[in-house]
């Protein structure tokens, strides 16, 4: 499984480093260079307990830069584990999966016009979601359809983010889920507003309606243009 | 036979209805629910309830046939129901929803028992940030404690980060079945919050002026909260309260608390299975305290 993981990344830096914008090539980017890593190994007190995968950690952090993945989130990453306490061997494997999704994430990214902050920040983002089940090819389908820039990756991830949890809580089908995610992303409603879907949701549910028939009448609304208040008022209409 | 030619009549009349919103395809739910109790009027009770929806959307107006009915025996030896259907046409352009509905159905309580009929408009423009509709109607009940009821309803919704701020005033002018009238009107501001958890709380509060056609003034607080959660992925419950107190002494015109906690069993692509358990407590004299479980069943 390790060396499998290993090749992923190997493969993946290859591959990568063709595509990748030459722009994103800067050792720096994402405010983590692979000297800072190295010198993190040697000097900082909780890092003597991970020096046996210090070299497999670094082969990693390399392939990583190769293909202009900004190396802050991977070091994030290695220090939220090693704060954790967890074994060298599965830290190392995680990294190694965690830079896959890196790279995938860079993938979908790349035609975005992004600051290297606003980027690594939507790669932190973006890891989790993939972590924790939502597909690249949601997360590709909603960047399609969100609007440019900053805002419109923040705009797809905040709808995917929103969508993840109504799978998990009220057991949405991926397919319904990312026609609801799709219409939120092309909703009038303003991103800081989405996560009120949790609380609708949870609203129709006790009040007895199935998931699948909440989600519908979502999809619905959403394209007929309206946002949170009119969002209330036409699913008390609807569903009631 | 004849109830399946005329199962087949709806069907072709909704099909073509359909087709002139654009070819839209209707969609159905449905859900159905049996289980039992004991309340504090009547004793042990069986109950039944089932409702259905039909509608057909197209890309600016939908058409929506729905009907709900339920049933219950007490062990007392006495059986209340209701049923009614509506059927509403909608359509819009932009921000701004039209819709025109009517309504028919039936009661039988422990106390009375009459026909219902009912009919409204509604007028909604929704904005980014907020909304705000019109619904003028009209109501009948021909039970013993009837009424005609003419009135409207103008009221908004503004969006306050996660609270929505909800203003509103109802004017209904309403002959009761004794031939004497009133004219209540009813300003009132309510709010709901959404956290972004699963969790969304509704509550509000009014001032309710009633004037009666011999001149006699009463005047009342209504007030109202509701409380809805998901625990996990199986467990959905709501609580809901409202009152109506007299200004003059506070003494309760009326009150009704009602929670439910529901147990989801399983899901399928054709809907899904819940376990709720009921709790009740009306100061109506004829409802009373009341507990129950049954199975619902959801239908996509």
């Amino acid at each position: 499984m390790r060396r499998a993981g290993r090749a992923w990344v190997l493969v993946l830096a290859t591959a990568l480093s063709f595509v990748a914008a030459p722009h994103l090539h800067a050792e720096a980017l994402g405010g983590t260079s692979a000297s800072a890593l190295s010198e993190w190994f040697d000097v900082a007190p909780e890092a003597r307990a991970y020096v046996a995968v210090r070299e497999r950690v670094l082969t990693t952090a390399q392939a990583v830069l190769a293909t202009g993945v900004p190396l802050g989130p991977l070091f994030e990453r290695l220090k939220e584990g090693v704060s954790k306490r967890i074994p060298p061997e599965r830290l190392a494997a995680a990294l190694e999966e965690e830079a896959v999704r890196l790279g995938v994430l860079v993938q979908l990214l790349m035609p975005r016009k992004l600051s290297d902050g606003a980027r690594a920040s939507l790669l932190s983002e973006g890891s989790i979601l993939l972590r924790a089940g939502t597909s690249s090819s949601a997360l590709a389908a909603s960047l399609d359809v969100a609007g440019p820039g900053e805002e419109g990756a923040r705009r797809a991830f905040a709808a995917e983010s929103t969508l993840l949890g109504l799978r998990v809580r009220h057991g949405l089908d991926a397919a319904l889920s990312q026609e609801l995610a799709l219409a939120l992303v092309r909703s009038s409603m303003r991103r800081e507003r989405f996560s009120s879907l949790q609380g609708l949701f949870a609203q129709w549910r006790a009040r007895g309606q199935s998931s699948e028939r909440i989600a519908r009448a979502m999809i619905d609304i959403f394209e007929s243009g309206v946002a949170l208040a009119g969002l209330e008022r036409e699913l008390e209409r609807r569903l009631r | 036979m004849i109830m399946r030619g005329k199962k087949i009549i709806v069907g072709v009349a909704f099909a073509a209805l359909a087709a002139t919103l654009g070819g839209a395809v209707p969609r159905f739910s449905a859900a159905i629910e049996a289980g039992g109790g004991y309340g504090e009027i009547g004793g042990g009770f069986g109950r039944a309830a089932a409702s259905s929806a039909l509608e057909a959307l197209g890309a600016d107006s939908a058409l929506r046939l729905s009907g709900s009915g339920e049933a219950a025996y007490a062990a007392d030896g006495v059986a209340t129901g209701m049923g009614s259907a509506r059927i509403e046409f909608s359509a819009g352009s932009g921000g701004f929803v039209a819709l025109a509905s009517l309504e028919g159905g039936g009661y039988r309580s422990r106390t009375d028992a009459g026909a219902l009929a009912g009919a409204g408009l509604l007028f909604t423009v929704n904005g980014s940030s907020a909304s705000i509709e019109l619904a003028p109607r009209v109501r009948y009940d021909s039970g013993a404690s009837g009424y005609l009821e003419w009135g409207g309803r103008l009221a908004a919704s503004v969006a306050a980060g996660e609270l929505l701020i909800k203003p509103s005033c109802d004017i209904a002018w309403e002959i009761a079945a004794d031939g004497s009238s009133s004219l209540a009107i009813t300003p009132s501001i309510g709010s709901s919050w959404y956290p972004g958890l699963p969790l969304a709380v509704t509550m509000g509060a009014g001032y309710k002026r009633i004037t009666a056609s011999d001149g006699i003034v009463t005047e009342a607080l209504p007030a109202f909260a509701s409380f809805y959660g998901a625990v996990g992925s199986r467990i959905a419950m709501r609580l809901e309260a409202s009152l109506e107190a007299s200004l003059a002494d506070f003494s309760l015109f009326s009150a009704t608390v009602e929670g439910e906690v529901a147990l989801t069993l399983g899901r399928c692509s054709l809907g899904e299975i819940a376990l709720p358990l009921g709790v009740s407590w009306s100061l109506d004299a004829t409802t009373g305290f009341s507990l129950g479980a049954g199975l619902r069943l959801s239908l996509n």
